[in-house]
């Protein structure tokens, strides 16, 4: 099963390689997400990210480049208030651009409630995150609301080895004095597998679309999170 | 500082060990299930869409069928020799009686600072007897011996959050308790 799921994302990367034609923009995007509890109430989480984009370069040659968006590590502590209430604040380090050398940082503030409207079989979350983003350059604050479902595919508990479906869709503002005030928004549909008792893989594409409300520029995502639990 | 890193993985891994069930549920075709179980079944569940699923706890394995009948959700029960354990229908707990919904707030106020009941399902359990007798009294709603109330509950205890299936008798009498491992929300969140 393992290997199995393991060649399906190495597919998946090469025909998404092999779409970025045009103006189209594709980009990869793996996050390794680490739970854990470190008390009744407060869980921690650290996520290791990285995004790889797929470009045609116009070069002689006119060959497929690729080259690293961003490397961030991002931690969490989020305090569980109800038994499908949550609070989050984080903290996110991104490095854009590592391979070129550019030398941009980018620091970002989180706070974020998450709400569990539906438990089982389907479940339904809502998360309204706000951010701060310090760039080198600039400054920006950000909202963000995603409305999530996830559901079990074979019986309606999610046992080992098997697989679950995933949509969503976020909304994403930012706006700020040095930047210009955009809208986003972003629908992804995936599956994911619980690969272990502690831990799964999740696969989604996404489509974001920005500008939504003049001319939306759209780009597709392939992410792929590797989920460790420790409750 | 190498040290604290180990201990501190170990503190999560055997974390995570401890807290792992040996618990499964497969989605089956009809064509696996045992032919004692249809034909048990085939009076109830003509042109009706039915759920079959395999479902192992340890050493413990079974057979359920589920289906809606009569507006009604059923989940019917059955041991690896096709012999009926338990019939559980879907239902309001403000249905229960004055009585039995007393006893079960009593314990629930006991044993916890504040709860919520999440689900309620009235189970014809199967002990003696024609087992057709008792698909019949919980198909058509008709009494029976005995008779339990499965609830799905939040409780907060102390600081702790649980959530737990608690089995009470007919009068509202509490017998047993399971815990609920609800699953890791991590992908909703992060």
């Amino acid at each position: 099963m393992r290997i199995t799921l393991l060649t399906f994302i190495m597919a998946i990367s090469v025909i998404e390689t092999i779409a970025q034609t045009g103006e189209l923009e594709g980009h990869w995007e793996i996050a390794l997400p680490v739970s854990y509890s470190v008390s009744e109430r407060w869980k921690m989480n650290t996520t290791v990210a990285s995004r790889t984009g797929f470009y045609e370069q116009i070069q002689e040659d006119n060959r497929l480049e690729l080259f690293i968006n961003f490397i961030e590590i991002s931690q969490y502590a989020t305090y569980r208030a109800g038994h499908n209430i949550s609070l989050t604040g984080g903290y996110r380090y991104r490095s854009v651009n590592p391979t070129e050398g550019t030398g941009e940082r980018e620091h970002r503030l989180m706070q974020q409630i998450g709400i569990i409207h539906v438990r089982a079989p389907t479940r339904i979350a809502s998360r309204l995150r706000i951010e701060q983003r310090f760039r080198t350059d600039d400054f920006a604050h950000r909202i963000r609301y995603r409305l999530s479902a996830d559901r079990p595919l074979q019986g309606e508990k999610l046992d080992v080895g098997e697989f679950y479906g995933i949509v969503s869709n976020e909304m994403v503002g930012e706006f700020g004095r040095q930047v210009d005030t955009t809208l986003e928004n972003r629908i992804s549909v995936g599956f994911g597998n619980k690969w272990g008792q502690s831990s799964k893989i999740q696969i989604e594409a996404q489509l974001r679309s920005d500008g939504i409300f003049d001319r939306p520029i759209n780009t597709f995502f392939l992410m792929t999170g590797f989920y460790f639990n420790f409750d | 500082m190498r040290l604290l890193i180990i201990l501190w993985l170990s503190a999560i891994f055997s974390n995570s060990i401890a807290q792992h069930k040996d618990e499964r549920e497969q989605r089956i075709k009809e064509t696996d299930v045992p032919a004692e179980i249809l034909k048990e079944l085939e009076p109830y569940i003509k042109n009706l869409k039915v759920k079959y699923i395999y479902e192992t706890d340890g050493d413990d394995s079974s057979y359920e069928a589920k289906f809606r009948s009569k507006s009604r959700q059923f989940s019917v029960e059955f041991d690896t020799l096709g012999s009926l354990e338990d019939v559980e229908i879907e239902m309001k707990y403000t249905l229960l009686s004055k009585e039995v919904k007393k006893n079960i707030a009593k314990y629930l106020s006991k044993s916890s600072s504040g709860y919520k009941i999440l689900r309620c399902q009235k189970q014809y359990v199967h002990l003696e007897g024609k087992s057709s007798e008792t698909l019949r009294h919980a198909i058509n709603n008709e009494s029976h011996s005995p008779i339990n109330y499965e609830l799905e509950v939040d409780l907060k205890m102390g600081s702790a959050l649980e959530s737990y299936e608690l089995l009470f008798d007919a009068s509202g009498n509490f017998i047993a308790k399971r815990v609920i491992v609800n699953r890791a929300t991590d992908n909703l969140l992060y």
